[in-house]
């Protein structure tokens, strides 16, 4: 027997007798949900099943919409973009489409706040063209989001030849926040099991599961780089990336009409 | 105590719990074996009111654990006072700064008084003989002396329920068997012991009762 001395203390063997008080903790049970629906989007991201479009064909023409209908000085290309875009939006579900709508929402009315004073000033059509700008982009990213999983998206970028070491990391960040966001998640649970009572001391707690995420992360991150090198990592990070497939014809079409009308309207008129 | 019935639980669509049921009494240790990702863990946050039942229905002590009555504070306070959990991984368990203070954590917000505390913990440190690891850090623990530290800030809570989700995994064997010594000795004081594991070594030393949950999610006996 390691255990020696079978004591088992008088308070252990009675019932507890106890009323807990009212306490303000709802911050941590929203402070958890707020990161469990994070990680949710993350994991519902990685489980997307392959789309009819490649994810290298939708990063290209995203990227390349984008510089298009920042760089346009006729309103009209714009809202042949707006209008494509609107299009591209209708083909997906309800639920998506609200996932977009509520994220290019905010950054359309935060960018109409910050021309708030040019159009007091009197320049109306900033309003328009800025907000509308912003709106659009913000909206072609989240197509590409939802219909894209991260981990293509990334493969993909090899397509404008950035550095190994930048898609390595984008790479592993994305895998990271997952990790560290079930640490937290575990470690809030923890508090919120053990916050039984009238808890004066909330920060300190969540201060400590700062501390242990942080810990932990610095701890995988030597672990990672260790598996790394022994795996025969030397700075190369040769990945499969997504090939083009047959449907992409569909995007290269849109995208040769689109860069015409672009080349029409602002430069032959 | 705890009346399970038909109860069914997926994560995004994918089953984890299907139609089972089952009851504990009071004072009763239950083993819950089955394979990886049969469920055990989500029947475990089930029973500690962490998740929900999508189809049937969790009562304990006679009171249903739904979403609602679980957002009502009070009553979630007292129920995980009543069950105390023991997570898988001790290190996401452990939050403080110091081992004290880990132990400390759940009877000051019971609001006891410094002298229960004092005995609470002093109690405690000597059943777990953790006398060393007082001013050190949770973090820096090995992983042995990590599960005593979240048994302990788990006991001097004093909950009616224990629930221990594999508790042996990633112990050394010489933790493995104080582990099951202790738990033998825990169970002399009549409390209700849950135990999710696949050691047949602490199934036989402890068990009153074996639920065997299966590959599909059901229980099978």
């Amino acid at each position: 027997m390691i255990i020696k001395d079978s004591y088992v203390p008088e308070w252990m063997l009675q019932e507890e007798k106890y009323s807990p008080k009212m306490d303000h903790d709802g911050f941590i049970i929203r402070s958890l949900m707020k990161i469990m629906s994070l990680l949710s989007e993350f994991r519902s991201n990685a489980a997307l099943k392959q789309s009819y479009f490649s994810t290298r064909a939708k990063l290209i023409a995203t990227i390349l919409l984008i510089i298009l209908e920042c760089t346009s000085t006729n309103m009209f290309f714009v809202y042949i973009i707006f209008a494509v875009v609107m299009v591209a939006l209708s083909t997906l579900k309800g639920q998506s489409i609200r996932k977009i709508i509520g994220s290019a929402m905010p950054a359309a009315v935060f960018s109409a706040l910050i021309v708030l004073p040019a159009f007091l000033m009197g320049n109306h059509n900033l309003m328009v063209t800025i907000v509308l700008r912003v709106f659009i982009s913000v909206t072609m990213i989240g197509i590409m989001s939802v219909t894209s999983p991260w981990n293509e998206v990334t493969g993909s970028l090899k397509v404008f030849h950035l550095p190994d070491i930048f898609i390595l990391t984008f790479d592993l960040t994305l895998k990271f926040i997952m990790i560290l966001g079930d640490i937290c998640t575990n470690m809030m649970t923890a508090i919120r099991l053990r916050s039984v009572g009238k808890n004066n001391r909330k920060e300190s707690a969540l201060s400590g599961v700062m501390g242990t995420t942080f810990l932990k992360s610095h701890q995988m991150s030597e672990e990672l780089y260790g598996a790394m090198i022994c795996r025969g990592f030397d700075g190369k990070y040769n990945r499969r990336s997504t090939r083009f497939n047959k449907h992409d014809i569909i995007i290269l079409i849109v995208m040769i009409i689109l860069v015409l009308l672009f080349i029409f309207l602002n430069f032959m008129q | 105590m705890i009346d399970c019935n038909d109860i069914c639980y997926a994560y995004e669509g994918v089953p984890a719990l299907r139609h089972v049921s089952f009851n504990i009494e009071e004072k009763e240790c239950v083993v819950f074996r089955g394979p990886n990702g049969c469920g055990k863990s989500t029947l475990f946050k089930l029973l500690n009111g962490l998740i929900f039942p999508e189809v049937g229905t969790y009562t304990f002590q006679g009171e249903l654990i739904t979403e609602k009555t679980m957002s009502d504070q009070l009553f979630a306070k007292r129920f995980h006072q009543t069950v105390g959990y023991i997570f898988q991984n001790s290190d996401m368990q452990l939050f403080c700064s110091t081992v004290i203070e880990e132990l400390e954590f759940g009877p000051r917000q019971m609001g006891l008084t410094d002298e229960e505390i004092d005995k609470r913990s002093k109690d405690v440190v000597e059943m777990l003989g953790i006398e060393n690891l007082l001013g050190r850090a949770p973090y820096h623990l090995s992983g042995g002396e990590k599960k005593k530290v979240a048994i302990g800030c788990i006991l001097t809570m004093n909950p009616k329920v224990l629930i221990l989700d594999e508790p042996l995994a990633g112990l050394d064997d010489r933790s493995k068997k104080w582990l099951s010594e202790f738990l033998l000795l825990f169970k002399k004081t009549d409390k209700t012991i849950l135990i999710a594991t696949h050691d047949r070594e602490l199934t036989e030393l402890l068990a009153d009762r074996v639920i065997e949950i299966d590959e599909n999610h059901l229980v099978k006996s």
